[in-house]
């Protein structure tokens, strides 16, 4: 309740510091007294929110509605672009109808971060093309610290073009549905071996009984639901305590026979067991996995010897989150972490390790190499030597400009789940699984083969059939020989004279 | 009174005509088949002409024209072995129609499915006069029963000599060399049965398939859509160009094809319909293919191509269970990418 007072009162406040800083533009437009006033009401309250509370999708709410009275606003589409980018919930390609009314109607003022964004919404729209055209026209004007953010979207970009000239059509990508994806981030799903149970981690508070403000409920739960049907999921649960707690609980691994899990909480990789009454108590994984930094994700192989873990361990990365490796020893602990190199690690994020079942590659998630715009999905393969290939996208449609993350491929290796926020889901990231058909399978045409037109026959006589049959040729024989025999009955008819009708009465 | 009652009897007669003659536009048959025996060896009753023989030859048991009356009486009354001693003896007792004793005989051998018998009796017609086509076509259907194609080939070739004119035999020849993977030949035969009978929409369709399996699809487009064009009705046609089109990822004009396909055709087209579901689970609509292919399993359940195109539209919905159950039941019914596939996908 004092929390709601401090957000409201802040609303308030920086509602006033708007107004203050900004002058309508209005010339556009006549509204009345009382109309602008409310106009501007709403605008400062959306300001508040987005700038002040970092809150774009509540902000929208605001800037929809001044945006019915100021449709021609620069300012006000502008702002509402910029939060349909930032949105949690929303689909960022919304963006574009306000970001080209930006461009289109006010060329004189428009800014870098202005061509940034329009190229931003163009790519999230999967128009590399444009996006490549407005990132140029950024970088023009761009200070040269963003320079290289831009160059990096411009790569993003001729990626994501030479892909999807390339798509797969034998990929079928499934969004698990409403019952399992909700409005808000749901990630990192885990399976057991039948695909029975599915564990996942979603934002949503739908669970929380706690009532929480607008900036809690993005705290990470793990959920649980069961299959119903080959196409269904029950409807998600969240696992009970000490699973979820008041922090962050987030799935990362679970074991082929689904009894033992990893997970992660406070920064750390913890680890708990299925038993009678439920998953126990998580415990933190050794000190050689867990350091002083955040260790996101995990995976071990079947041989439960070597476990590979994603860290910002920033005495071994070689940039934001990397891939380590640590091998078990002979006593059964773990060994110092191993960078695996710069084949997979890059200077940008890698996220969501997984293994094949054969232990022999590696999918996981980075911001770097070829991707198409923020995680891609990748993979590497390891030689007998032990070395990593070089990472290798997954293509379309798998990846999308979006965040493409935590891939877990079944052990038959045709079928894997992971998260994506693309175009078309539910709200943030959502679960989809994929199935990855067979390329050379041919389509199940039927066709009648050629048959013989007498040779098969089993009729005595040898009287042929016609060569060629015209329907609506026979029709007009038919109709020509009825007509005659017609006109030969009616002429009959009419040569009969009353004297020789047989109904004749003398 | 009475003429306005006639003129108008006559006016609503008019009418039903042409309202029947159109509606049976829909109704005609668009096959090539050889239409029944209608010719019988003898008038009226075929017991009381059999008693008119076997009268006869109770007074006269070397009666060989009676022998011979009697046999094809017996043929048509389904007594093959019997109508067999009766040719025989008529032949034993020099009956001047040797050659159709021998061709009849053979017949019956041909109808008991003793096709060894019937070859040998074919063959005797043919040595005495060897331009005894229905003779020579018996032959070549009875060497095609017992699957020596390239001696049916021979009697056919046979044939062709002495009926040059004859689009069918150029057809079925076609046929035959289609069967014996001799595609080049066979698309010769069919141009042959074209240039007879320009108008053969059979002969098109056939060798549309050629081209098709010689990797000419333009060609092969070309033939279907004259087939067509002859035969506006032409169901196989429609099909066929429906798969060029879908070959070339054209699925509107693919699926209109085999629409077309299953609105001309009087019962459900299966290929068609299979062929429809394909389409729609290509072009994004896999519930609505799924639909389709259920309604071709309902009505032919051993039709082996659906139950694989319904495991492949169960395994874009990510039903793999239904899947592999639809596979297993293709490899059942003996098409055998149904185990293929089900070894591949299936746990």
């Amino acid at each position: 309740m004092k929390r709601l007072l401090i957000i409201l009162f802040s609303l308030f406040i920086g509602s006033n510091h708007i107004f203050a800083q900004e002058d309508p533009d209005t010339q556009n437009i006549t509204l009345s007294e009382d109309e602008f006033g409310f106009v501007w009401q709403l605008i400062g309250l959306g300001d508040s929110l987005f700038y002040n509370f970092e809150q774009p999708d509540e902000a929208l709410k605001y800037y929809e509605g001044a945006y019915d009275f100021l449709s021609d606003n620069y300012s006000l589409n502008k702002k509402i672009g910029d939060c349909y980018l930032k949105s949690v919930t929303e689909d960022k390609t919304l963006s574009l109808p306000y970001l080209k009314k930006v461009i289109q109607n006010h060329q004189d003022s428009l800014k870098s971060d202005d061509y940034y964004n329009m190229g931003s919404s163009f790519h999230f729209n999967e128009e590399f093309d444009s996006a490549i055209h407005y990132y140029e026209l950024s970088y023009i004007q761009a200070d040269t610290s963003f320079i290289s953010t831009i160059e990096k979207r411009i790569y993003e970009c001729i990626n994501g073009s030479k892909f999807y000239k390339n798509f797969n059509n034998h990929i079928i990508i499934k969004n698990l549905g409403p019952s399992v994806n909700s409005k808000y981030a749901d990630f990192c799903p885990l399976v057991d071996a039948v695909e029975n149970r599915l564990y996942f981690t979603s934002r949503r508070h739908e669970f929380r009984n706690d009532n929480p403000d607008i900036r809690d409920h993005l705290s990470e739960n793990i959920y649980y639901s069961q299959r119903k049907d080959f196409i269904n999921w029950n409807e998600p649960v969240p696992l009970p305590y000490p699973v979820n707690n008041d922090d962050h609980s987030a799935t990362v691994s679970i074991s082929m026979d689904g009894s033992e899990m990893i997970l992660y909480g406070n920064g750390d990789l913890l680890s708990s067991s299925m038993e009678s009454e439920g998953w126990n108590k998580p415990k933190k994984l050794s000190k050689n996995i867990n350091s002083i930094f955040v260790e996101t994700s995990a995976c071990i192989n079947t041989t439960m010897d070597t476990l590979y873990f994603v860290s910002n361990n920033e005495y071994l990365s070689l940039g934001g989150l990397d891939i380590f490796m640590s091998i078990k020893n002979a006593k059964g602990k773990w060994g110092k972490p191993i960078n695996i190199g710069p084949e997979i690690n890059t200077k940008y994020d890698e996220e969501g390790v997984a293994l094949s079942m054969d232990g022999n590659t590696l999918y996981f998630a980075s911001r770097g190499h070829d991707s198409m715009g923020g995680y891609d999905i990748f993979k590497s393969t390891k030689d007998f030597q032990g070395n990593w290939s070089k990472a290798e996208n997954l293509g379309i449609p798998i990846n999308s400009p979006f965040d493409d993350v935590y891939f877990m491929i079944r052990t038959n290796g045709r079928h894997a789940y992971y998260s994506s926020a693309r175009k078309g889901g539910y709200g943030e990231k959502d679960i989809y699984r994929i199935s990855i058909l067979d390329d050379e399978k041919p389509l199940s045409i039927a066709r009648r083969d050629i048959s013989y037109l007498y040779l098969d026959k089993d009729s005595v006589h040898l009287e042929r059939a016609k060569t060629h049959h015209d329907p609506l040729m026979d029709i007009k024989k038919n109709t020509l020989t009825a007509t005659t025999d017609l006109l030969k009955t009616l002429f009959f008819h009419a040569s009969l004279t009353t004297k020789d009708s047989v109904n004749q009465v003398e | 009174m009475n003429l306005n009652k006639r003129s108008l009897l006559i006016q609503l007669s008019c009418f039903i005509f042409l309202f029947l003659s159109f509606f049976s536009f829909g109704q005609t048959d668009n096959h090539y088949t050889a239409p029944k025996n209608t010719v019988t060896f003898h008038s009226g009753d075929p017991l009381r002409a059999l008693y008119e023989c076997n009268s006869l030859l109770k007074k006269n048991a070397k009666n060989k024209d009676a022998l011979f009356r009697r046999a094809i009486i017996k043929t048509e009354l389904g007594a093959y072995h019997s109508a067999q001693n009766d040719f025989t003896q008529a032949l034993n007792f020099n009956h001047s129609n040797k050659v159709e004793i021998y061709y009849r005989r053979g017949i019956t051998y041909f109808l008991e499915n003793d096709f060894l018998n019937a070859i040998t009796d074919f063959d005797s017609a043919i040595s005495i006069q060897p331009n005894h086509v229905d003779a020579l076509w018996k032959k070549a259907q009875s060497y095609y029963h017992i699957g020596a194609r390239s001696l049916t080939l021979e009697s056919l070739d046979q044939i062709s000599i002495i009926q040059p004119n004859d689009p069918i035999i150029w057809h079925d020849m076609g046929t035959l060399y289609y069967k014996n993977k001799e595609l080049n030949k066979a698309k010769d035969c069919f141009t042959r049965a074209i240039i007879i009978d320009p108008k053969m929409s059979v002969s098109y369709n056939h060798r549309g398939i050629i081209f098709e399996n010689l990797k000419d699809a333009a060609k092969a487009f070309d033939d279907y859509n004259k087939a067509i064009f002859y035969d506006s009705c032409f169901v196989e046609a429609y099909n066929n160009r429906g798969l060029i089109y879908l070959q070339f990822e054209d699925y509107y004009e693919a699926e209109n094809d085999f629409t077309t396909a299953l609105n001309k055709d009087l019962h459900l087209n299966k290929e068609a319909l299979n062929n429809l579901a394909i389409t729609k689970y290509l072009t994004g609509r896999p519930k609505d293919g799924l639909e389709d292919i259920n309604n071709v399993i309902q009505h032919y359940p051993f039709f082996a191509m659906a139950y694989i195109t319904r495991g492949n539209i169960k395994e874009r919905l990510h039903d793999d269970a239904g899947a592999c159950s639809d596979w297993h039941k293709a490899a059942e019914l003996g098409l055998l990418t149904g185990l293929e596939y089900a070894q591949e996908t299936c746990q």
